[in-house]
């Protein structure tokens, strides 16, 4: 296994009554930036402490390059932390708080000095070595945070929503930081947050969790097109959802389903579900076009956000819709308009909880 | 809007400083007089001063003194940073018995204790001397510093903590390096009041001292129980300096450590 390779089986975790993390298992593989995202408390929080070595798991174990640190302390876990509040030791200078690490491994003082300035140059705070972390701005003190772990050369960097109490212009800019520095370094970077767009944006692979339990483990677009469950269809963008009853299974993933008033639907959906199933057939909101042929529509609400146009849309036959234009399409309250969608826009969700399993986690075969 | 000065509150505040100060100025006048009876003004004189820089009683006092407020101050302390730093991590009902068993030591009057101790060494034939007097002053000294640490501990953020583990610091390297810093204002400032506090204490020292030497406030107390000299003066100016220089010097410490030791200090927000 590559050294950077974390690999979690039945992980557990128990507060009182309340189970944060349920039986997970998951391998994120090395190398890669890896998102895990969901609401808050669903654990995701949880399960990055519990790799860090600074919760303990109930049951389960943890690999990193597979090697069992399941009951390593915190301190001599090959994995380093850039934590949600920067956690900035403020009665030390910036390059006393990046060396903090290297001290720690009683690294010979030049070493150190060596190390701290290159990291400091990588995340651009030359100059700023002797400021106190409180004469930082929050981008400053956030990029100091990420030097302090990536000095040690850590096999996996963990991220706890570091990008949580910045402003969003800030956001987006160190979003694509934190991506080039993830490339340059090549360390694995596992990356929690409740932000589905801030994760798609960096990540090459994402894990979706709800309440303790893990959802759908994907590239973004898979977890987005092909959303395993209702949850994270829901969870991951606006979405707009038809029960239907699956008629045909047209193999490859090609289905033929039947939805009360609307009739016959053509659909995709992951393999093997057996007709007569009750599912839910879902469409993004930018996959509707107006115009054509279609269901006739009326305009019931019209949002414009600049490079787009949100719509809610009055239909018979689907009831309110939502679709998302182009900023440049003509519509306004009051105008009739129809509706429809290509084919392979229709994703199929078969109930709320996956089945089977396996195949809810790995979507991409 | 401007607020208009009333004479009336202005006159009661003179009036407060002036009682207040008045006796200390008198003290200090009457430390260098040469007049023996302290009635008039008889020229100056650095007499007294020599006079209680070479009594032995006095000598034996300070140094009495000093070991018992360095010592108490010292054990307090260890007790109430490691007292504050369990309470951080207790249950909700241990926390409260804990801050209970604290403000009592405040509340309770001193002399309780006092004698509470006295019959309990002499119970169990614990002798009464240094030793005695140290244990008596922890009792409520201990309860003052853990209220200052426990204070600022409140404030430590636990993530420190976790990012210096995180960083590969074992338990002890994590205090060390991240909690002691982060007390440290709390400390100096709890220390300083620790040792004030036993610097100038007669109740618990009167009961506890037993035959061994005296410390100062308890020979003070008994120098002026036949007669006041002015060495009494004397003595009294030179306490009084050495306090103020040791809480100058200490203060100007914690306020260099940042504004987080105004907060211990209940001080006002400043700038650096």
């Amino acid at each position: 296994m590559e050294p950077g390779t974390v690999k979690l089986s039945a992980l557990t975790k128990r507060f009182g009554d309340l189970v944060a993390v349920k039986s997970l298992d998951l391998e994120i593989p090395a190398g890669g930036f890896f998102s895990l995202i969901g609401p808050s408390g669903c654990g995701k929080t949880t399960t990055l402490r519990m790799v860090a070595g600074l919760e303990h798991p109930d049951e389960g174990t943890i690999e990193v390059g597979g090697e069992d640190i399941t009951r390593r302390p915190a301190y001599r876990r090959p994995v380093n932390t850039v934590f949600q509040s920067y956690a900035l030791f403020p009665h030390l200078s910036v390059a006393d708080n990046v060396a903090f690490g290297l001290v720690e491994e009683r690294r010979p003082r030049t070493e150190i000095r060596t190390r701290v300035a290159e990291m400091l140059e990588l995340v651009q705070l030359v100059g700023r070595e002797h400021s106190k972390p409180a004469q930082l701005s929050g981008g400053q003190q956030q990029r100091v945070a990420l030097a302090r772990a990536l000095v040690k050369h850590p096999k996996v960097l963990l991220l706890d929503e570091p990008l949580g109490a910045l402003d969003l212009k800030l956001r987006k800019e160190l979003q694509g930081q934190l991506k080039s520095v993830q490339r340059r370094v090549g360390i694995t970077f596992v990356y929690v947050t409740h932000d589905q767009e801030e994760a798609f944006s960096m990540s090459d692979r994402v894990a979706v969790m709800h309440d303790g339990l893990l959802e759908q483990v994907g590239t973004p677009e898979d977890v987005y097109r092909k959303p395993a469950t209702l949850f994270v269809a829901d969870f991951v963008g606006a979405s707009n959802r038809t029960e239907a009853v699956v008629e045909a299974a047209l193999g490859e993933g090609r289905y033929r389903l039947r939805a009360g008033d609307i009739g016959e639907l053509p659909a995709y959906g992951p393999e093997r579900i057996a007709e007569g199933t009750a599912v839910n057939m879902i469409v993004r909101p930018e996959s509707l076009r107006l115009g054509g042929e279609g269901y006739a529509a009326t305009v019931a609400d019209v949002s414009y956000v600049g490079p787009a146009k949100h719509l809610e849309l009055e239909t018979e036959a689907l009831g309110r819709v939502q679709a998302t234009v182009g900023g440049d399409e003509r519509a306004a309250v009051g105008d009739r308009v129809t509706v429809s969608w290509p084919a392979e826009a229709a994703w199929i969700v078969a109930g709320d909880s996956p089945d089977p399993p396996n195949e809810a986690h790995s979507p991409t075969s | 809007m401007k607020l208009r000065r009333h004479w009336f509150s202005g006159l009661i505040s003179l009036v407060v400083i002036v009682c207040l100060w008045a006796p200390l100025v008198i003290v200090a006048v009457n430390s260098v007089n040469k007049d023996t009876l302290l009635v008039s003004w008889k020229g100056f004189t650095t007499h007294w001063y020599n006079q209680a820089y070479h009594n032995p009683d006095v000598r034996g006092g300070v140094k009495e003194t000093m070991t018992i407020a360095l010592a108490s101050t010292a054990i307090s302390l260890v007790l109430a940073v490691s007292g504050s730093l369990w309470w951080r991590r207790a249950g909700h009902r241990s926390q409260r018995m804990f801050d209970g068993l604290t403000y009592l030591r405040i509340m309770l009057p001193e002399v309780v204790f006092a004698v509470a101790l006295f019959l309990l060494f002499s119970k169990i034939r614990f002798p009464l001397g240094t030793t005695a007097v140290v244990i008596g002053h922890v009792v409520w000294n201990s309860a003052y510093a853990t209220l200052i640490i426990q204070a600022r501990v409140a404030t430590l953020d636990p993530a420190l903590e976790d990012a210096a583990a995180d960083l590969g610091a074992n338990a002890w390297r994590v205090f060390r390096r991240v909690t002691f810093p982060g007390l440290l204002p709390g400390i100096v400032a709890a220390g300083l009041l620790a040792f004030t506090f036993s610097f100038d204490d007669v109740v618990t020292s009167y009961f506890l001292v037993g035959s061994g030497t005296a410390p100062l406030p308890v020979v003070i107390l008994s120098m002026i129980r036949f007669r006041i000299t002015p060495e009494i003066n004397a003595i009294g100016m030179m306490v009084m300096l050495f306090t103020v220089t040791m809480f100058t010097v200490g203060f100007l410490a914690v306020t260099r450590l940042g504004r987080g030791a105004r907060r211990a200090l209940a001080l006002p927000e400043g700038r650096d």
